[in-house]
């Protein structure tokens, strides 16, 4: 673990992570912006650069809020194709990756609506690619502990309301700030810090009741 | 105290186990190889981003004439094909199935009608989404199905796979 301190959004920025979102350079506005006007001008294939660069964030996002399981892939995919199917209506104004996460976070809504109603919510263990670092030349023990981890975390996002999950997993894991977070859910950022608050209560009540996951945590914090 | 004079703050438990549930839970996964391939396949079966096809007729002046005898051509046509001259020798009809009781729609999409989502739509019976096609003999198709118009899923069925291209795999089917 960082050591960072936890508590108030303002210390809490210490400890989010950055690792999915593609950086927000300038160069990486323009390359999105390039490659929306050459599909709108019809040169689909261009569409590649904006699902290259965008393709681990919006699985992830879709992964630690849609608890799809096995379908988050096909979600994802989803999530692609409204893009594409948007991208018209795309204000160039904008910022292009806080545009892709509304629709992501639109198509996480409307699937959860549907599994609901469905009452089946699948098991949030999806049939993943490893992370890089569990490939060849692991031990078989380390991935079979990093894929309870992985369960772990996901058992933990499932007992969160949507809501709440969505602002964690969009603040936390992806480095939005509070502001970006309520232009993405469509909230003022007050609320999105409350929100953050319950959020992070709620994951610490349910770590805490759980202790095989508490020291799973723990452990995967020293490794 | 540290170096510079300031009290090392301690995190409260209840720090200590978000904190610990955040860095467990960094980088979770990736999606699988050839996604990004698979992403772009049902890209270009997609609609055009723009397409206004469907408010074209509407915009027309003499629409519902010219509606009425498109729908009379296609009739006529039907009628001679099924029920006129033997069909081509070369020609087979193929059915294909596809078991999936929660689609919306499902649309054969491949090589004989150039990917195109909009062509070729299944009718459900019963969980399964069925199609009949008309196909040439000693030929092999390449082909797909696309789930609510978005998702496209292979045959398990399929003679064969093989690589799309695109770093993906696609049906393939060979037709006698």
């Amino acid at each position: 673990m960082s050591g960072a301190q936890i508590g108030k959004d303002s210390v809490s920025k210490d400890i989010r992570t950055e690792t999915t979102r593609p950086e927000q350079t300038a160069s990486g506005n323009v390359a999105d912006l390039e490659d929306v006007r050459a599909v709108l001008a019809g040169d689909r294939e261009r569409f590649s650069g904006i699902v290259t660069r965008y393709k681990n964030m919006i699985f992830d996002i879709v992964l630690r809020t849609a608890l799809a399981g096995d379908e988050a892939e096909d979600l994802a995919q989803e999530v692609f194709c409204r893009v594409f199917a948007a991208l018209v209506s795309f204000d160039q104004e904008r910022k292009f990756h806080t545009w892709i996460y509304t629709i992501a976070v639109n198509t996480v809504r409307n699937y959860n609506r549907k599994q609901y109603r469905r009452n089946s919510l699948l098991h949030p263990v999806a049939n993943i690619e490893s992370l890089p670092g569990d490939r060849a030349g692991r031990q078989e023990h380390r991935q079979l502990f990093q894929n309870e981890v992985r369960e772990g975390v996901l058992e933990i996002l499932a007992g969160l309301k949507e809501k709440y999950r969505l602002a964690l997993s969009l603040h936390y894991f992806h480095g939005l700030d509070v502001q970006e977070v309520g232009e993405v859910l469509g909230l003022p950022a007050n609320t999105v810090k409350t929100h953050l608050k319950r959020a992070r209560e709620r994951v610490s009540a349910l770590v805490e009741k759980n202790e095989k996951y508490a020291t799973l945590f723990r452990e995967a914090c020293i490794e | 105290m540290d170096s510079m004079g300031k009290k090392p703050q301690k995190n409260s438990p209840e720090q200590d186990l978000f904190g610990s549930f955040l860095a467990a839970g960094r980088g979770m996964a990736l999606p699988r190889e050839g996604f990004a391939g698979r992403v772009m396949h049902a890209i270009r079966s997609a609609e055009p981003a723009a397409a206004p096809r469907r408010r074209f007729f509407p915009r027309m002046i003499a629409l519902p004439l010219a509606a009425s005898a498109l729908f009379v051509l296609a009739l006529v046509f039907t009628v001679l094909r099924n029920g006129g001259a033997p069909a081509d020798p070369d020609l087979v009809e193929v059915s294909f199935t596809l078991r999936h009781p929660g689609a919306e729609t499902i649309a054969l999409v491949g090589d004989f009608n150039r990917w195109q989502a909009a062509v070729d739509t299944m009718r459900r019976e019963n969980g399964s989404w069925k199609i009949t096609k008309t196909l040439r003999k000693g030929k092999y198709y390449k082909y797909a199905f696309m789930v609510n118009g978005t998702r496209l899923v292979n045959d398990d069925r399929a003679d064969r796979f093989v690589d799309d291209g695109f770093g993906g795999r696609t049906s393939v089917m060979f037709v006698n």
